[in-house]
This record gives C-alpha cells, structure tokens and sequence, in this order.
C-alpha cells in the first residue's frame, strides 16, 4: 500500500506548473485576429482524461447562440478539450462555466480545420447569468463594443 | 486525538529512557518541559498526522465528515500538495503549509482564520492556492547557471538560477534558454528591492527561450517552484516588463506560502468569486490569485498608479503583502 502509494505520487510529481501568465493582447487585436466571434452557451460537459491522469481533460460542447464573426454553421454544436476540470484549476486556459450558462468565444482555425480559442483565456469570456455584461478579460468590455470594433 | 496522545506518552516514555541515574526533581523537570512542548506543538503534530493519514488514505481525518464527490476531487488536489512537498524536500518554504480542504475555515464556509479575519473562502480559492504549490524537480525542467550573479544570487537570496531545459508535456512545452548576466543583474536589482518576507517565498528561477501551450499560447512565464519565464517574452516587450513578469510570478509562490492573505483578498473584492471592480489590468479580471499577482507587480512597478487605480487594494498589499 505505501510503496504503490509513493509510486503514485511521483508520477503525479512529473506534472508541470499549472500556473502561467500570458501576453494579453489588446481588444482591437483580439477582435481583429479572431476568425470567429460567437456568442455561446455551454451544453454539455465531460471529463475525458483517465482517472490517473496527471492533468484532467475536460471535453466542452457549446450551442452557438449568435455568430458575430466568421462563417460557422450556426447549427453545428463546437466541441473543445481543454485541461482542467471541477476541481483543478490549470491557470491561462479557457474554462468554461456550468452547463446552461453563456459565453464569448474569440476563436481561430487549427491546420486541421478545428476551432480553436484564441489567446487561451484571454480568447473565452463568461457572460453572466440574467445579464449579457462579459467577465473575465471581458470585464471591462462588452458584446456591444465587440461589435462597434467589427464595424470599423 | 487519539494519536496525539499516543505520541506524547511515547515522547514522555522515551525522554524517561534517557534519565535513568538522575533524581526526582530533574526527571520532573524534563517530564514538565516535554509535555509543553507536546502542548505547544500540537497544531503542527496534527498537521502532520493529518498530511499522512490523508497522503496514504486510511481514512483517519476526524475532520472528514462529509464524502461527497467534491470533497473527494478537494482531496485529491490535498495529495497533490503533499506529495509537492514530500519531494521538494527542504527548499521549499511551500513544505509547511498544508491544506486540509474539509475544515470549516477553507470549504465556502465564513470564519474566524489564523490571523482572527473573517473570511470567506470559495471552492476556486482552494484550487488556486492548491495550484499555487505545485512544483517539480529541478534537474527535471532546467541545469544551475555558473555565471558568477547567478550564484551571487543564490547566496544572497536563496534563489537558484536555472537555464532552462527544452521540455514537453501533453499541455505544455519549453525551448531551452539560458540567463544573460544583463537579466541576472537586472533580476538582482529586483531582488533587492523586494521584502524579505515576500521573497523568501520563492526558491527557483528557470530561464526559457520559449513556453508554449498546445492550443497555440505563448505564457510569459509558467508559476510554481521553479517559476519558469520566457526570454522571449522579455525580448518582445522590453527589459522593464521583466520586472512585472518576475514580481508577478513570485506573488503566486507568496500565496502558495500564504493562502491566508488570499482568501481574504478574494473574500475583499471577489465575494462569491464575483469581481467587484476592475483589477489593474485585462488579465488581473480573470481570477482572484491573477488580480493579487498583477496588482503586487503594478504596485512594484508603479506604486502611483496602483494607488490611484485602486486604494483599498493598494492599502490590501502595503499592509499585508509588503512587510
């Protein structure tokens, strides 16, 4: 029992720091390299990673609500795998909130034709419930601001 | 309880082998010291028995009461840190905190902390100052830099200087660097200016050319013990912005060594994990242990600015964090 647990434990060990700190680009820039902005909400969510897993994985599906940017199809669920889960926090990348609730998404296209989001967490703003005023990096901005940058 | 009682008689019975020849009044006396100390002990003694019973999972946490799945996930996050601090042996000032999620002072429950504030901590406060803590191997992730500051460094600070190594993981990855004696000088001038308290909470310094995320993310510097910084990044943004990613860093090992100052931080302008008002920048609006960070560096930085942006904070890291 102990020596399988302290084997545990140092595989745990080999993980890497979980915290970060990224190069935040400005809004007129974040708006402008994004290939798409949508307004989403989330539908289903999922941990996907072993339980042994030195970093979860947590697999996100989101219904888009509102394409403010770019050519998706409005009907067609976005999927993203992000690492983290409840209960582990991986610092700089995009966590979305519960089920039900709503997000904005600046997100760019992977060579393999996937979206990706943009910026880590500089690319995914919660919405707070009841209200459409934007969290996160977007805290200070707003869906209407996005799309006064848009019109420009 | 029932341990630590154990652990005082066995302590009595032992310091008693020890006294065989002397008279009464001495071994009264040893026997008067030990049990204050045992008495004085205590909340460590606990700590420590709560660190292994948790570690190696037998159950014995009397504070365990609740077995829900997300006390479950908590304790996991709990073994975690241990298991940083079993390995990181004694360069780590991270060693002695530990973390026992099922108490009422940290599980979303108000009451009275070590230092007699109120606070309020949430569920995504526990899991930064648990992020805070990770650490790694040294040798895993970078090799001691022989330049002469680097080593000036580690026997004025205690801070180990490491040129990084190129590294990857499933979500992360590393381009080898090295530190310039210009950084080293310029880091040194940073050490200097910084409180003993505040800097003492970091032990190790990892230069790489390049981080990066497998989602196409460059960090600035990835935290924990060592922090890691890009030389990239500083090249990008200026000299002086190594200064903000240095000071920004070290303030996530400051909460790793303090979880106390963030909670109350958070309970102060993240009540329910909800921003009040704007930290001092994009980046400090996405979590209370980001906004502690950039705020600290802006203070460092441009104390002015920080004063004028926001007193209360200002007032939160002179009082607390700058001492």
């Amino acid at each position: 029992m102990t020596r399988s647990s302290i084997l545990i434990l140092m595989i745990l060990f080999l993980g890497m720091p979980a915290f970060a700190m990224i190069r935040t680009l400005p809004f007129p820039e974040l708006v402008q390299k994004a290939e798409a902005i949508v307004i989403a909400s989330v539908d289903t969510q999922q941990v996907v990673s072993p339980a042994d897993a030195k970093v979860p994985e947590t697999s996100t599906t989101v219904k888009i609500e509102k394409i403010l940017k770019g050519a998706l199809e409005a009907e067609k669920p976005l999927q993203f795998n992000t690492p983290g889960s409840k209960g582990f926090v991986v610092r700089d990348r995009p966590r979305f909130p519960e089920p039900g609730e709503r997000v904005v998404l600046f997100l760019v296209k992977n060579e393999d034709g996937n979206w990706r989001i943009l910026n880590g967490v500089q690319g995914l703003w919660p919405v707070e419930v009841g209200s459409d005023k934007t969290l996160g990096m977007g805290f200070n901005y707003s869906i209407q601001q996005i799309e006064q940058e848009l019109a420009r | 309880m029932n341990k630590l009682r154990k652990l005082s008689v066995i302590l009595l019975l032992a310091s008693s082998l020890f006294m065989t020849g002397c008279d009464a009044t001495q071994i009264l006396d040893v026997i008067t010291k030990v049990a204050d100390g045992v008495q004085q002990a205590m909340p460590a003694i606990r700590d420590v028995v709560n660190t292994f019973s948790n570690a190696f999972g037998n159950g014995n946490n009397t504070n365990n009461t609740n077995n829900t799945a997300d006390n479950n996930t908590a304790a996991v996050n709990n073994n975690n840190n241990q298991q940083d601090n079993v390995e990181t042996g004694d360069k780590s000032q991270a060693n002695v905190v530990t973390i026992d999620p099922n108490t009422e002072e940290v599980r979303d429950t108000a009451g009275q902390n070590a230092t007699g504030t109120q606070t309020k901590s949430t569920e995504l406060v526990e899991e930064i100052i648990v992020g805070a803590q990770i650490a790694v191997p040294y040798t895993q992730v970078g090799s001691e830099s022989t330049l002469p500051e680097a080593t000036a460094i580690k026997n004025k600070y205690g801070i180990t200087i490491l040129d990084g190594k190129t590294w990857r993981d499933k979500w992360n990855s590393a381009i080898a660097g090295k530190w310039t004696s210009e950084q080293l000088a310029r880091f040194a001038a940073v050490m200097e200016k910084l409180p003993r308290s505040f800097r003492d909470c970091t032990d190790g310094f990892s230069m790489q050319k390049t981080l990066l995320n497998n989602d196409g993310g460059e960090p600035s510097g990835l935290g924990g013990d060592p922090i890691m910084i890009s030389s990239d990044a500083i090249d990008s943004e200026g000299p002086a912005y190594m200064d903000h990613l240095v000071v920004h860093e070290m303030t996530h090992q400051f909460q790793a060594n303090n979880p106390d100052a963030l909670r109350q931080w958070a309970a102060k302008f993240w009540p329910n994990d909800r921003l009040t008002r704007s930290s001092i920048s994009d980046y400090g609006n996405t979590d209370p242990g980001e906004d502690m960070a950039e705020c600290v560096a802006e203070y460092f930085v441009n104390p002015e600015k920080m004063r004028q942006h926001d007193p209360e904070r200002y007032e939160f890291i002179r009082q607390n964090i700058w001492k």
